[in-house]
């Protein structure tokens, strides 16, 4: 009995740093909880929202919200840039310009699968109406431009058959002007047509991630998270113009 | 019996902070943020207590929605015959009456930028959007651009000059799209495909000559 008293407590720094992560983990509750309040201020909206006459009803619900899309849309056909279009409603991904779809995948699959759904009417037009890309990341370039310098002995300009060719799946994030996060993930398509998605991997990648560059964060943004075929999404990012608008629907 | 006492309590200590861990990162990476987008949700929630749509209301909106709908698929229309190139995939699809009659492989520009000095620099870059065919021309004569000597690494000669007038490097036919940029054929077919333009669009030529027959003066060309 002396003999284990006298050893050399091993609990105790055991101990202290359990009681670290659950102090860490409060921490992040309660802060979780003020980033959503947050948010909610900076967004200017109210929680106790009389909603219009018929919201409360699924079938009018989403007329107004597919009135809403159609007039939302409208509007964007007048200008001349490319926008992104999310219609979470029918699980498809559109860009477009002029009110034409030039590409429009599927959604192969999402999380949370109630992005947006059951907000009020003034949150849901708030944060599904017209808003600009106003911060974005990927892991390839947008423009993978090549400088070449005039006479001289370059000769990547004569190779311009060796151009970087990005292979890597898409992952590409952004954030929107009313704050909503979308985190696009491309999926490759396997020799027999099928594609190769492993959505939890890469979730919890992306969760890792996260939490790794910021453990407590006092900026909460609605995320959604999208599976895309790896071919589309690349078009897709592609052709969004920097700032680009986006457009939501669900 | 003490020492084994021993090993256990600190297999268990082990164990309990592994478990510990695992549950916070758990917490962490997954709950928290669900916790959150519940939090979002639940302050954002429809709240109860209103009055249903009447028939008559109802019936109202129906229309209004479809009147939207065909007021936007009216706007989307693209007409007759267009062409949608993509210059990620460097592909192309040729619609006629709504339906895809021709797909392939095209070229594009290749994003090389080549500066000479700081005021004289190009961008090979096919620009992206909704452009219209403007002309269509048959058997196009290349009227070469500065650029076109200094990639050769020669001085341009002067405007007019014979050296800048080359045939047959176009193909058969071109249509042109407005500033300066034109689909049209080519002589280097193995690199359709890529990226390698100067910012036209190069098709095969039998492609081009289906695309130049099916295309009118005022057809939509979708790039992106």
């Amino acid at each position: 009995m002396e003999k284990i008293l006298s050893k050399p407590k091993v609990w105790v720094p055991v101990v202290i740093l359990a009681g670290m992560l659950v102090i860490l983990m409060i921490i992040q509750l309660i802060n979780s909880c003020y980033a959503v309040n947050a948010l909610l201020k900076k967004e200017g909206l109210n929680y106790q929202v009389e909603n219009s006459a018929g919201w409360n009803e699924y079938e009018t619900r989403n007329l107004k919200k597919d009135i809403f899309w159609y007039e939302q849309l409208l509007i964007l056909s007048q200008a001349d840039s490319i926008y992104l279009a999310f219609d979470l409603q029918d699980s498809l991904v559109q860009i477009g310009i002029k009110g034409f779809n030039m590409v429009q995948t599927k959604i192969l699959h999402l999380h949370p699968s109630d992005f947006l759904k059951d907000l009020n009417e003034d949150s849901y037009r708030h944060f599904t109406t017209i808003n600009p890309i106003v911060e974005e990341t990927a892991c390839i370039p947008k423009k993978a431009v090549k400088k070449v310098i005039a006479y001289s002995d370059n000769e990547e300009h004569h190779d311009a058959d060796k151009l970087p060719v990005y292979d890597i799946p898409l992952s590409w994030s952004f954030t929107t002007g009313s704050n909503l996060r979308v985190v696009i993930t491309g999926v490759k398509r396997m020799a027999d047509s099928s594609f190769s998605l492993q959505p939890t991997q890469d979730f919890v990648k992306y969760r890792f991630l996260e939490f790794i560059k910021q453990p407590v964060s006092k900026h909460y943004n609605p995320t959604i998270y999208l599976w895309l075929c790896d071919q589309d999404a690349k078009a897709i990012f592609r052709a969004v113009p920097p700032g680009g608008k986006v457009l939501f629907r669900n | 019996m003490e020492s084994k006492r021993l090993v256990i309590r600190k297999h268990s200590l082990v164990f309990s902070f592994i478990a510990g861990l695992i549950l916070f990162i758990s917490i962490s990476l997954f709950l928290i943020p669900s916790f959150s987008y519940w939090l979002f949700s639940l302050s954002t929630k429809t709240t109860s207590g209103t009055m249903p749509l009447t028939e008559t209301e109802l019936n109202h909106m129906q229309q209004k929605a479809a009147l939207l709908e065909r007021n936007f698929n009216r706007i989307s229309s693209p007409g007759y015959s267009f062409l949608i190139i993509n210059t990620t995939h460097n592909t192309f699809g040729l619609y006629r009456n709504r339906e895809m009659i021709a797909s392939g492989l095209c070229s594009t520009g290749s994003l090389i930028h080549l500066e000479v000095d700081s005021l004289q620099s190009w961008m090979f870059e096919t620009p992206k959007g909704l452009l219209r065919v403007r002309n269509k021309i048959t058997n196009p004569v290349w009227r070469k651009p500065d650029w076109a000597f200094i990639e050769e690494g020669i001085q341009p000669p002067p405007p007019g000059h014979p050296s800048r007038y080359e045939k047959g490097v176009l193909g058969d036919y071109a249509l042109d799209l407005g500033n300066g940029y034109l689909i049209h054929g080519t002589l280097y077919q193995r690199l359709l495909g890529m990226p390698v333009t100067h910012g036209c669009v190069r098709l095969k030529d039998t492609d081009l000559e289906l695309v130049f027959n099916t295309l009118n003066i005022g057809s939509k060309v979708y790039i992106f």
